[in-house]
């Protein structure tokens, strides 16, 4: 372990720089949050070499209660860092032209430094005490950015989105403490904190579990997110279902791997990690089937992040080294691919004001690259190759084959687990497939012809939605040119899909540090 | 100085309340021949009371026996000791834990009166600015002396000084309500006084004094008296007199069957006093006391009392903590919100001292001085509110957020605080009280705790979302804060709910720990 105020750096450089932010011109002030994470970037990047070579960077500030404030850089910490940290850069880069027509820009700016500061926390963080604090911070942050629009919709979907994550930070608090009681510390590198026959273990275990559950969105308590991810700005959205979830899931995998330990699980507690199993089966398909049923594209987008947050957690307990790189490929996966597809939706909305699937039907030809993106990503989701969906889920499968090997659950688990995956991916398939086919598909020629149609549903739009997108929509209608947003939002759109392709034909890199972070936990 | 008037004593123990109350006699005459000396004065007089607390505090701190105490009146009288070696005379023993108390209460008095030099002019009418000073010191002067002194005598005098004061302040508004409120103030005040006057004569009958220490060590010698002992007969007293007590403070503290009086009193009062009351009475008069004289003077302890207390006080404590969080959630008005949470407030610090742990009683000082200064800024921007809107219903607050920012900034902080929000010092004493139940073998009342904070979570935020994102009752865009005056301390008070929760570790080992080890020998 190396002493280096680089973890500390990295969590204090978005709360420092939002302090400096009144002194930001107004319209400046995306820019701002953009270079902002992007230097986080940088000091994260800085930090990989050395992590790389397997050492861990850490920073201890005693508090004298009996827990320290620790900040420490591990190999998976800064995994997901540095992928929250690109997805933060770019979805703040899409957010200067999507915003142009909100309110409260300075609000929006700093939640979304100060979530940015949580996130960093949660993940650079070597004790459980830091990273409630962040987890707190990362919370009450972001539910701002639900709010943001302040439509009664979005002010119900807030309360509940607050409420629900303070219910569950209280939830994991009753843990931290009991674990800090117990075992007089809380940290998070070691492999079974010491709470190895404690009668309060399963107490604690589940206090865990329903504190990240609630921020991961897992059954039965993802209530919040249907609601929560839709009603925030679209840059919002992709923040929250491609990073912000993915810190529940971290700290479920913290709580599994670290906090009990596998050897112990094993050995004791596998009555507590079959229903969490079961839970992450359960979530998968839950999701998916409720997508299907959904009419509008953001809240579809939001029910299969429920589904994808599912196939995290069922890697993680699947208790299987594959099962775990699947699963942390699914967390990189998936924040790039649901980051795009809130993006795509996000540029559809603000480009033509529909936000209908039934609307979104012939959208191809008005917006030709970002409805390719937005298909090349539903594809990857449905785990078609050479995508990076793929490859996750081919680990996902090949672990849940290894579990049946190992024979910590009963073999047919593990069958079922396959199962699952292979009926979530045809689920998938069912509420993706339409909309692609449908964007591309029903030709100029046919919603001509089908004049009435095309009316009403542009009708709809019109009614639903504001005066300019309106006249954006008709325009669009008349010149029949493209309506491809400009460079700034489409930039960060092409550079995601870019890194889904990329990362699908040369899993390499990705799967070299999953494989790293797993063999920590099964040597 | 000369060491015989007493163990490290200094002259300040006697010259803060002095002082304070010739001041307080003195700001009449000062209006009556010039009123523009009389804020300058007021302030004066405060920044050196609270100076000279701190300089008591450090003197404290750096005492090698834990305390300082100075014998009233040796100088002309030339003994402090009968023969017996019981003690004669007013003494000022002055304990870490009074240290505490003593700084706290005269920092916040001090920011209190910088508020004070604009917000009365909304909340108090013109001829009585005199007489609000006037009482403002005299209850600073009570809360002080009751943190400094060391003898049962001294103590009830300031203890109705600061009693009569407080009744007096609430109603100063004159207002319908305002009296009707103190109308109540005053009979369960008065109630509570009696229970404690004759508290103390059961007392003084059972040991013959009224020095808190000796009393102390007579107790325990009656305690521990064998039944053929002509002591023994003794402990019934005892026990009769330290039931008076607990019942005497309980009214004070506001705990669960008789908190209908503090819900009343302290929206009716002007903010400033509020603060005070809410902040610093309550304590100084009910809680503070309360720990002081079953620990400091009773001696209770785990095989002593400690079998009964702590299971009672566990029960009181966790009714009071959520009745009050739930009464706070039903208030339409903000006031009226912030005193049931006071309530609530108070039953935590209930909680730590019903564990009769090291660890417990630290959480509870701890939550004592966090709460003192929180409740304090909370009441502080509502005054702001008020002064500068005069909204005093959570509902009409839409959007004020926007129109005073500082204000509602500094609100935020507080709320956060209150509900638990790391790193602030809100958070840092529920989790010493957290870890302190699970210590003391009782880790499910961590679930009332974190109940209760959600509870707090539903009622604050629900302030906060409203401020921020609420519709405007009027619309009024553009920035309006107040006068510098008013926004300074409730700034100062934000910082340091930010800077207590991050420095944690000073308060809490160089000043709440040791402040219980002492208490609870």
């Amino acid at each position: 372990m190396i002493k280096s105020y680089l973890p500390l750096l990295v969590v204090m450089f978005p709360l420092i720089a939002m302090v400096f932010r009144p002194f930001v011109q107004k319209h400046r002030l995306y820019h701002y949050t953009a270079i902002v994470s992007g230097v986080t970037l940088v000091l994260i990047l800085y930090m990989y070499p050395q992590i790389l070579d397997g050492n861990i960077l850490d920073l201890t500030l005693d508090t004298g209660l009996g827990f320290d404030f620790v900040f420490r850089a591990d190999l998976f910490g800064l995994f997901v860092g540095i992928i929250s940290v690109v997805l933060w850069t770019l979805s703040s880069i899409y957010s200067i032209e999507y915003m142009n027509h909100s309110h409260s820009h300075a609000r929006f700016n700093i939640f979304s430094l100060l979530s940015l500061s949580g996130m960093m926390g949660v993940v650079f963080t070597g004790n459980l005490f830091t990273l409630y604090i962040f987890f707190e911070l990362l919370s009450v942050a972001s539910a701002i950015l639900v709010f943001h629009e302040e439509t009664p919709d979005a002010m119900k979907a807030g309360f509940k989105y607050l409420f629900l994550g303070i219910a569950g930070g209280l939830v994991l608090l009753f843990s931290i403490i009991m674990t800090y009681a117990i075992t007089g510390t809380g940290d998070l590198t070691l492999i079974g904190i010491g709470l190895q026959g404690s009668k309060w273990l399963p107490w604690i275990f589940w206090g865990y579990i329903i504190g990240f559950g609630v921020k991961a969105g897992m059954f039965p308590l993802h209530i919040w997110l249907p609601s929560a991810h839709p009603v925030a700005p679209s840059g919002a959205s992709a923040l929250l279902s491609g990073v912000m979830i993915k810190a529940g899931a971290y700290g479920i995998f913290k709580t599994i791997y670290n906090i009990v330990g596998y050897q112990d699980i094993v050995k004791n507690h596998m009555g507590l990690l079959l229903p969490m199993l079961i839970i992450g089966l359960i979530t998968i398909f839950l999701g998916s089937a409720c997508a299907i049923t959904q009419t509008e594209i953001k809240k579809m987008l939001a029910y299969s992040s429920i589904s994808q947050i599912g196939y995290v957690i069922m890697g993680f307990c699947l208790l299987a080294p594959l099962g775990i790189v699947g699963g942390i490929i699914h967390i990189f996966a998936h924040a790039l691919m649901k980051g795009t597809l809130f993006m795509c939706a996000g540029a559809f909305i603000y480009k033509t004001g529909l936000r209908n699937l039934e609307d979104l039907k012939g959208i191809g030809r008005r917006m030709p690259w970002v409805t390719l993106a937005f298909s090349i990503c539903a594809l990857s989701m449905i785990g078609l190759p050479p995508f990076i969906g793929f490859i996750s889920k081919w680990f996902l499968a090949l672990g849940a084959l290894e579990t049946m090997r190992m024979g910590n659950y009963w073999s047919g688990f593990g069958l079922i687990a396959l199962l699952t995956l292979l009926l979530s991916s045809l689920l998938n398939l069912v509420y993706y497939g339409p909309v692609v086919i449908g964007a591309w598909m029903s030709s100029e020629g046919e919603s001509d012809a089908d004049g009435a149609h095309g009316a009403h549903g542009a009708h709809t739009a019109h009614a639903a939605h504001g005066a300019h997108h309106a006249d954006s929509s008709e325009s669009g209608l008349k010149d029949r040119k493209s309506e491809d947003p400009n460079w700034i939002m489409l930039t960060p759109i092409l550079t995601l899909t870019a890194g889904v392709l990329v990362f699908g034909i040369m899993p390499t890199l990705p799967l070299s540090i999953a494989r790293q972070i797993s063999r920590l936990f099964f040597p | 100085m000369d060491s015989s008037i007493g163990i490290g004593a200094s002259h300040l123990q006697v010259l803060i309340p002095v002082i304070l109350i010739t001041s307080a006699l003195i700001i009449p005459v000062i209006s009556k021949v010039s009123r523009k000396y009389r804020e300058p004065f007021i302030l004066a007089v405060t920044l050196a009371s609270c100076l000279a607390s701190v300089a008591i505090f450090l003197k404290v701190y750096a005492s090698p026996t834990g305390y300082i105490e100075y014998l009233v009146g040796y100088a002309w009288r030339g003994r402090t000791l009968l023969q017996s070696g019981q003690p004669i005379g007013i003494v000022m023993h002055t304990d870490l834990f009074g240290a505490i108390m003593l700084v706290l209460v005269n920092c916040i008095g001090f920011l209190v009166c910088v508020y004070s030099l604009r917000s009365i002019h909304h909340e108090v009418p013109q001829e009585k600015h005199t007489y609000y000073y006037t009482l403002i010191l005299l209850m600073l002067a009570g809360i002080s002396g009751i943190a400094l002194t060391g003898d049962c005598f001294n103590f009830y005098v300031f203890f109705e000084i600061a009693s009569i004061s407080s009744y007096t302040m609430v109603s100063i508004s004159g207002r319908p309500e305002s009296l009707e409120a103190t109308f109540k103030y005053v009979l369960t005040g008065a109630f509570s006084s009696i229970l404690i006057i004759f508290a103390i004569g059961l007392l003084f009958n059972a040991t013959g004094t009224l020095n808190m220490n000796y009393a102390s060590s007579q107790i325990a010698k009656i305690i521990s008296s064998q039944a053929e002992s002509p002591l023994y007969p003794y402990r019934y007293l005892i026990y009769a007199s330290l039931g008076l007590f607990i019942m005497g403070f309980s009214v004070k503290s506001a705990f669960f069957p008789s908190h209908a009086w503090l819900a009343d009193a302290h929206p009716a009062a002007p903010s400033s006093i509020s603060a005070l009351l809410s902040g610093l009475i309550v304590k100084a008069t009910g809680i503070f006391l309360l720990i002081r004289f079953i620990f400091t003077v009773f001696g209770v302890h785990k095989g002593y009392c400690g079998e009964v207390l702590s299971p009672l006080f566990l029960i009181i404590s966790s009714i009071t903590i959520l009745s009050g969080s739930l009464f706070a959630i039903v208030q339409t008005q903000l006031k009226r919100m912030l005193a049931y949470s006071t309530v609530a407030q108070m039953g935590y610090i209930l909680f730590g001292i019903a564990l009769i742990t090291h660890n417990g009683l630290s959480g509870s000082i701890l939550h004592m001085v966090n709460h003192a200064i929180v409740k304090s800024l909370l009441f502080l921007c509502s005054g702001i509110i008020i002064y500068k809107t005069g909204i005093k219903d959570i509902t009409d607050m839409g959007r004020l957020g926007y129109r005073m920012p500082v204000t509602m900034a500094c609100f935020t902080i507080g709320a956060c605080s209150m509900v638990g929000v790391p790193p602030l010092c809100g958070f840092m004493s529920k989790w010493v009280l957290a870890t302190a139940s699970y210590q003391a073998g009782m880790p499910y009342l961590l679930i009332i705790l974190l109940i209760s904070s959600l509870l707090n979570a539903v009622y604050y935020f629900r302030v906060v979302a409203i401020a921020y994102f609420g519709d405007p009752k009027i619309k009024v865009e553009t920035m309006d804060e107040a006068p510098a005056t008013m926004l300074g301390p409730v700034c100062i008070l934000a910082l340091l709910v930010v800077i207590l929760g991050v420095l944690v570790k000073y308060p809490y080992h160089s000043a709440a720990l040791p402040a219980a080890r002492m208490l609870l020998r």
